[in-house]
């Protein structure tokens, strides 16, 4: 579905896509994670043709993508970081508009609108003025604007943006939906929670280099740590910090705040090892909370820097 | 694909109630407030009867040519220059001056000498007194070498001039400021232009990456768009050269459907203007539209809208800055249709802004072709 | 003292604008001094009209002797003897008189049926007249002189000339302390007017939409200061902003005028000063009201603008009272603007300084402040009734949010 193959793009001597290659298949939903300037919508906007680039190529549906490929375009549906819809028009005519552009037919236009503001959940809606609309709102006319016409390929450029959850949770399952009915959907964000949730494939970005790609149990199957373990207890001597230390298997031991956190590698399980020693040693403890690896870990993992903003 | 995006960009435009107030309301104020405040300005240079005050001396008495003379001026029934009362003395006489009930008086010398004339300005009014005085005294003279018994039949003069009249129309001072006003509103299209190539360039607006990705050719999206902003402009200079025409009831000449033609012309050239300079990504959007209100008003600085016959004087000075700058192109077409009879220079002006808005939708065109950028 | 200082940031923020509004008025101000050159003098000066002398009869002594004539009591106008260049000078009043000598003029005139020059006038100009005049004078003179005897062109026209040079004495009468207020200063003070006008309401606009602002206003409402010392503050930063613009302008017209202002009474010119501040004051008035209306940055430059041109141009600030029709001075009446120009009109005109004669100064100034406390209530009762309203707290935006 779509080749990118070698991209650069340079912005004066910011490299913003380095040797940038990526592979997308027919009906995945493929995510893009990674902090903000990682060159994820640079990527996106290279794939568009909206930019130029220095090197590379870029094919959709098989075929190189440009500027006037208008048989391309028709099929790709766009949701872009920012809202871009016209202030001056309705929720309605604002969709009617964009349809426009890629369906001339009318009374297929009116269906597929109709299908469109079901779809965002914006009936009560349709005569505001984007002025009016609450900004989860607003980013779903965004998004209507964009999948109106059936594309068979979407690109989703950071759509839950400052929404609230309920919004949020209603555009992730519009996403799930549209993939369903066979669309191949590309989605940006920098939350990873959400690619984790929804895309089956992830590429990791950081400094313009996809630094890894794959499911995200693939993924975390990459990096050395596993599961993470916290153990809430008052004290604990440094004789005994020492003896957990020693536990084969565990990859990070910190104790602080009255907290002992706790990597095992990858695959590992010792948490009854963990608690027998503290149990030998007469030591209380509190709440003992397991969790397994975040992409989070993965990205840390990788690129030695927290994801999170 | 043409209905959409051509009445997309209409609806659009009755909506955005900031550009239509300065488009369309504001000028309409204007034109107002230029016929409510010039409603005096041509009789401003007019001639009025002029108050005059002569000092009621003996010696005044006595000359009875004086006399005769000034009553022939200040004659009730025919051309009435003066409006002459007496003083018996200069005291008197300089009240009524200090309170400006008389532009000047004539003190008649006891001594016998010529008269004087007494003002306490400069003025029209007081050189046209001296002009009497003077024309007196230099008849006087020369009838002195001569005739003195002809002299009161030489003071009534014969005419040697007629007043002829260069247009079927009058000329007017009222109606340039109108013609301004309509070339500032045809300028004033370039908020259109910019709107269009603002929201349909993928490296100014969100928006105009998002439409960059319509599936639809680019000129053939920027001349819809284009020729919907052009559609509104030219429908609110219709109005308000229907509300000059009809409320205000300013001339315009017979010509109607070529002040239409003007307009149209006028409009295509302003879009254009504002198609022009949105392109750059280098300037703000509040920026590009303070530099299209700038250029538009010292534009029609230029042309005569704040201060009237400015664009003759750059016509006489600087003929070329006259011929570039487009407000006075349009100025002058109007004007040309009002004073002239023929049409040489009408279609001359014509030709130049259109000439100017091809030049000017060449460039939108050459740059909007491209469709790829460094950075959006 | 929080609120006050604030005031003054967003006033700063917005410096631009402000500076803009400021260069174009800057630029007017310059403009109208070139044009008005005033040189006041205790000798009379006449008038001098534009002409322009077209002949289409060669050159003749007769002529000749008509050019160098009016020359001398006139500005002559170098025109084309094409049509288009004639019509285009009348129109622009480029010239006061046209006169076309047409051909074979100077023999008919020498045989004694003469034929007319053709005059272009604009219509019953009164500068036209008087060329006119001095042409009628010129040809009565040397028909005068043809009549009398058999002398030859040449010296008829010399006697002519000769006669013509004889002028009747002038006395220039001057009332009053000192020299009359310069022509430049006095349109200075005129049109400042209007900048003051323009320049407040942006002002306070700006200062009281950002604390309008729905979100903005909540918080505030929320802070342990009272309303009243919240719209004080903001009323003290609005009359301190004013203040300093009318301290500005005045100071930039002494820069301008001041050297022409040596011989003018000292009276005079505080007079001028004291109704430029009442006007200020109505300025501050005018944009209190104003910017309760005022929700976004688009329509606060269309209120600025169109209260500033309406009230200037109703009121006789950019074209003299005297210009505008009966039906509409009474409509004037009831703008302050009228009360400025009328106050400054008076002002200009004192040649002395009795109780007569400064009472209409007086009362001019009077309807000013009367006006300007009547908006300030409006603006009040409006502002009292709107906080109570909860719709006003709603669609209110500001720049922030366009």
């Amino acid at each position: 579905m779509i080749q990118v193959h070698n991209l650069v793009k340079r912005y004066g001597d910011l490299i913003a896509l380095d040797h940038f290659d990526l592979t997308i298949h027919k009906g995945e939903i493929f995510g893009l994670l990674g902090p903000n300037g990682s060159g994820k919508t640079t990527a996106i906007n290279c794939m568009l043709s909206l930019l130029k680039y220095s090197k590379g190529e870029v094919k959709l549906f098989g075929q190189p993508m440009g500027p006037n490929r208008y048989a391309l375009k028709k099929r790709i549906g766009v949701v872009m970081q920012n809202v871009a819809v016209f202030n001056e028009l309705t929720v309605i005519e604002n969709i009617n508009y964009f349809c426009g552009l890629y369906v001339p037919d009318k009374a297929k236009r009116k269906a597929l609108v109709e299908e469109a503001i079901d779809f965002t959940g914006l009936g009560d809606y349709r005569k505001f003025l984007p002025k009016k609309l609450s900004g989860g709102l607003l980013r779903r006319l965004n998004i209507a604007c964009g999948i109106a016409h059936k594309p068979e390929l979407i690109f989703l450029d950071e759509p839950t943006v400052a929404v609230d959850p309920q919004s949020r949770n209603h555009i992730l399952e519009g996403i799930r939906k549209l993939n369903q009915d066979g669309a191949t959907v590309v989605y940006t964000s920098h939350y990873m929670e959400e690619v984790e949730q929804l895309c089956s494939r992830i590429m990791i970005m950081d400094k313009g280099k996809a630094v890894a790609t794959g499911t995200k149990e693939e993924l975390k199957a990459m990096i050395r740590t596993g599961e993470k373990l916290t153990v809430e207890l008052h004290a604990l001597p440094e004789s005994i910090l020492e003896e957990i230390r020693g536990i084969e298997g565990l990859v990070q031991v910190d104790y602080a705040d009255n907290t002992l956190t706790m990597r095992y590698a990858a695959g590992g399980h010792h948490l009854s090892t963990v608690l027998d020693i503290l149990r030998r040693h007469d030591i209380s403890f509190g709440r003992v909370f397991s969790e397994p690896p975040t992409l989070n870990d993965v990205f840390l993992e990788i690129t030695g820097t927290e994801l999170k903003d | 694909m043409f209905r959409n995006i051509y009445w997309k960009r209409i609806l659009r435009t009755l909506r955005d109630k900031a550009t239509l107030f300065w488009t369309w309301i504001f000028p309409i104020i204007m034109a107002t407030l230029f016929y409510v405040v010039f409603a005096n300005l041509d009789v401003m240079g007019q001639l009025h009867e002029i108050p005059l005050g002569v000092i009621d001396t003996e010696s005044y008495q006595q000359d009875i040519s004086l006399h005769s003379a000034l009553e022939s001026v200040s004659d009730e029934n025919g051309d009435t220059l003066f409006t002459v009362s007496l003083f018996g003395n200069t005291d008197e006489a300089d009240i009524a001056l200090e309170n400006g009930d008389i532009d000047g008086y004539v003190l008649y010398d006891l001594m016998g000498d010529d008269p004087t004339l007494v003002v306490s300005d400069d003025g029209l009014n007081q050189t046209l007194a001296k002009r009497f005085l003077d024309g007196y005294l230099q008849i006087k003279n020369s009838v002195s070498i001569q005739a003195t018994e002809r002299l009161s039949s030489l003071l009534e003069e014969e005419t040697y001039t007629k007043e002829i009249s260069l247009s079927n129309n009058p000329p007017t001072e009222k109606v340039n400021y109108y013609y301004a006003l309509l070339a500032m509103m045809c300028l004033y299209g370039g908020f259109q232009g910019l709107i269009t190539v603002t929201y349909l360039q993928s490296n100014l607006s969100p928006l105009g990456a998002r439409q960059a990705m319509a599936p639809v050719g680019r000129m053939r999206m920027v001349a819809y768009d284009l020729l919907g902003g052009l559609t509104m402009h030219f429908l609110c200079l219709l109005i308000a050269v229907a509300y000059i025409i009809f409320v205000l009831g300013t001339d315009f000449g017979s010509k109607l459907w070529l002040v239409l033609l003007t307009c149209f012309v006028g409009s295509v050239l302003g879009v254009a203007f504002g198609a022009m300079v949105s392109l750059t990504s280098k300037l703000k959007e509040a920026a590009k539209v303070a530099l299209l209100i700038t250029v538009t008003m010292v534009c029609c600085f230029l042309s005569g809208l704040m201060v009237g016959g400015v664009n003759y004087t750059v016509a006489e000075k600087a003929p070329v800055v006259a011929w570039l700058n487009p407000a006075a192109r349009i100025t002058d077409a109007f004007y040309c249709l009002y004073y002239y009879d023929t049409y040489e220079r009408f279609f001359l002006n014509i030709g130049i802004i259109l000439i100017m808005a091809l030049a000017m939708l060449t460039v939108t065109a050459l740059f909007v072709r491209r469709q790829r950028y460094d950075s959006i | 003292m929080t609120v006050f200082k604030a005031c003054f940031m967003i006033v700063k923020r917005h410096y631009a604008a402000l500076a803009l509004y400021f260069s174009i008025f800057m630029v007017l101000a310059v403009a109208m001094t070139a044009l008005s050159a005033d040189n006041f003098s205790t000798d009379f000066s006449a008038t001098r009209p534009a002409f322009t002398l077209i002949t289409r009869d060669g050159h003749t002594p007769l002529l000749a002797g008509l050019a160098s004539y009016l020359r001398e009591h006139g500005n002559e106008v170098v025109l084309d003897d094409r049509t288009e260049a004639l019509q285009d000078a009348s129109f622009y009043h480029a010239t006061d008189y046209i006169a076309i000598v047409p051909q074979g003029f100077h023999d008919a005139f020498f045989d004694g049926e003469p034929l007319k020059i053709e005059t272009v006038l604009t219509t019953e100009s009164a500068k036209g007249y008087y060329a006119d005049r001095l042409v009628t004078q010129y040809l009565n003179l040397a028909r005068l002189y043809q009549a009398a005897g058999d002398i030859d062109e040449e010296t008829i026209i010399s006697s002519v000339l000769k006669d013509l040079s004889i002028e009747a004495p002038v006395e220039k009468k001057h009332f009053g302390a000192g020299a009359p207020v310069n022509e430049g200063f006095q349109l200075y003070a005129q049109i400042v007017c209007y900048i003051i006008i323009v320049l407040i309401i942006l002002c306070i606009s700006n200062i009281t939409s950002a604390f309008r602002r729905p979100d903005l206003r909540m918080r505030n409402l929320c802070a342990p200061t009272k309303p009243r010392s919240f719209s004080g503050q903001q009323i003290l930063c609005g009359a301190v902003v004013s203040i300093a613009a009318w301290l500005l302008l005045m100071t930039i017209g002494f820069a301008l005028y001041g050297s022409q202002l040596s011989g003018t009474d000292g009276r005079i010119i505080g007079l001028i000063l004291l109704n430029t501040f009442i006007v200020t004051v109505v300025a501050l008035s005018l944009a209190s009201l104003a910017s309760l209306f005022i929700r976004s940055p688009n329509s606060q430059s269309a209120a600025a603008n169109l209260l500033a041109l309406g009230l200037c141009f109703l009121g006789g600030v950019f074209v003299p009272l005297h210009m505008m029709g009966e039906s509409i001075l009474t409509v004037s009446k009831f703008t302050p603007t009228y009360w400025y120009s009328t106050a400054l009109e008076h002002i200009c005109t004192l040649t002395s300084f009795g109780g007569d004669v400064l009472a209409p100064v007086w009362q001019a100034m009077l309807m000013q402040l009367a006006f300007a406390l009547a908006i300030f209530c409006v603006a009040l009762v409006i502002s009292k009734y709107q906080n109570q309203s909860e719709r006003f707290f709603s669609s209110i935006q500001t720049e922030l949010e366009a």
